[in-house]
């Protein structure tokens, strides 16, 4: 069985970062500088409530709110508005884990799902009540989409690539408490 | 249920929840302060872009060099088209060539007439595009020159031929391009040759629209649009696009600077325009209490 040792702990946080580098660098490759009628999905997003609900010790609070507010910071969005509402359903997510541990995939998808969809209503709503000029509405329906249909891709490629698996009911972490 | 751990997690978990609170909260307000306070914290942005994506310079040029080339690769395949192409554009150009020989020779001869000096103070320094703005919603680049350079916001960028953007947002190495497309972007454009003023408003598409046009019935499909000079945002007579008319019926600019690779870009370095206050001493004897109402006169005259 995969030991929490404290060493992988901080390996998984640091290929968590590394990943976040990668897409910060992937999405800023100047390759298209037309504006595009589709939109690329919002990977971070599914990588971070993946691994909270397969791994919470891997992404830790802080951890999110400070790679969502730099994100936020360099692809030219509001900043600290997604980083709150990430935290938040980050939050949601990893309150729920000994529920979504015994449910099947599709149940955690659809859990996962609703979390994405009011996160983008959410900010879309507090930028209209400020007043802020918000993306055009087609564009972000369509990188919602695209969000939800990317999530079992991440999964499986967590789970398969990366080796993060759901806890098994028992298992205990370094200290000897139960998960 | 009962687990062992409830024990420690009965003081943990109310304090953990006020930590995620304080930290949502404070991500909440810096939200908040931005939408106060935009253009500090923008600042702060480009300090931060501006120590972050350097860092990436050496891995972000090589990868877009070597994309532009698979693009190049990929256009051989239909070589023979374009071929034909090519040859039917140099027939259309040739009889242009000698359009525009005799205008220059004549412009030639005016110019020389009237002695006229274009805008002398007009120089630009060149940059590179590091990175674009990373999202769908916005469009922007990055260049690779910053206030070390002597680059100031709001100057006017261009490639080879039309106008691309301003520059919106200063670090020390790097200077943010904000497009005509983006839904931010608005420019006062003359559309010539019925010397209409119109606003080129971005959003968020290929084709910005033009919008606050007096007579659109008088712009017709292929005029050229530059640059007003209106408001002193941008050094008047740089070239944007072309009139072109949407399915929608809407008024749409093509614009010429070539969007598809925009890899180099040139900042005009442009300074302000010394601003006429006064009446004019010689003229009109200073009368502090009368020339209030006179400019207003005479602004509504040259209104109607």
């Amino acid at each position: 069985m995969s030991d929490v040792s404290p060493s992988s702990k901080w390996a998984y946080r640091f290929l968590f970062v590394l990943l976040v580098v990668l897409i910060v660098f992937v999405r800023l490759i100047p390759l298209q500088t037309t504006p595009s009628v589709w939109a690329m999905p919002d990977l971070l997003m599914c990588i971070i409530f993946a691994w909270v609900l397969r791994r919470p010790d891997y992404v830790p609070t802080l951890l999110i709110a400070g790679v969502v507010l730099t994100l936020d910071f360099l692809f030219m969005r509001p900043p600290g508005l997604m980083a709150g509402l990430v935290v938040l359903g980050a939050e949601f997510l990893r309150a729920r884990i000994h529920t979504v541990r015994e449910l099947p995939f599709s149940l955690e998808w659809g859990m996962v799902a609703s979390v994405i969809t009011g996160i983008m209503i959410a900010n879309r709503v507090i930028l209209i009540v400020v007043m802020s000029p918000r993306p055009p509405l087609g564009l972000s329906l369509f990188q919602l989409f695209v969000t939800l249909a990317a999530y079992p891709l991440v999964v499986a490629f967590s789970r398969y690539g990366l080796g993060i698996r759901k806890f098994s009911p028992g298992e205990t972490d370094a200290l000897g408490h139960r998960i | 249920m009962a687990r062992d751990r409830n024990t420690h997690a009965h003081y943990v978990r109310p304090i953990r929840r006020i930590l995620v609170g304080l930290l949502v909260f404070v991500l909440l307000a810096i939200f908040l302060l931005w939408r106060i306070d935009s253009p500090r914290v923008e600042r702060f942005r480009a300090a931060l872009v501006d120590r972050v994506v350097p860092n990436f310079e050496w891995a972000l040029v090589p990868v877009t060099a070597a994309s532009g080339m698979i693009e190049d690769f990929r256009s051989y395949q239909r070589i023979y088209q374009q071929n034909q192409e090519l040859r039917r554009d140099l027939q259309k150009l040739k009889s242009w060539k000698e359009a525009a020989v005799q205008l220059e020779q004549q412009n030639a001869k005016l110019l020389a007439l009237n002695s006229v000096r274009l805008d002398p103070k007009l120089t630009s320094v060149s940059g590179v595009v590091l990175a674009d703005s990373g999202s769908p919603f916005r469009q922007s680049v990055l260049l690779n020159i910053g206030r070390r350079d002597g680059i100031m916001d709001g100057w006017a960028t261009m490639d080879g031929i039309g106008l691309v953007g301003r520059i919106s947002g200063v670090g020390k190495n790097t200077a943010r391009v904000i497009l005509l497309t983006d839904s931010n972007s608005r420019i006062p454009v003359t559309i010539q040759p019925s010397g209409q003023r119109a606003l080129l408003v971005g959003d968020n598409s290929s084709r910005p629209p033009v919008e606050f046009l007096e007579k659109p019935e008088q712009v017709r499909p292929g005029d050229r649009v530059v640059t007003s000079g209106d408001g002193g945002v941008f050094p008047a007579g740089l070239l944007v696009g072309q009139v072109a008319k949407d399915t929608d019926r809407r008024l749409r600019v093509q614009l010429t600077a070539d969007y598809e690779r925009l890899d180099f870009l040139r900042v005009l370095r442009s300074r302000s325009s010394e601003a006429i206050t006064d009446a004019g001493a010689l003229l009109i004897a200073p009368q502090p209490d009368l020339t209030e109402p006179d400019a207003a006169n005479s602004a509504e005259a040259t209104n109607e």
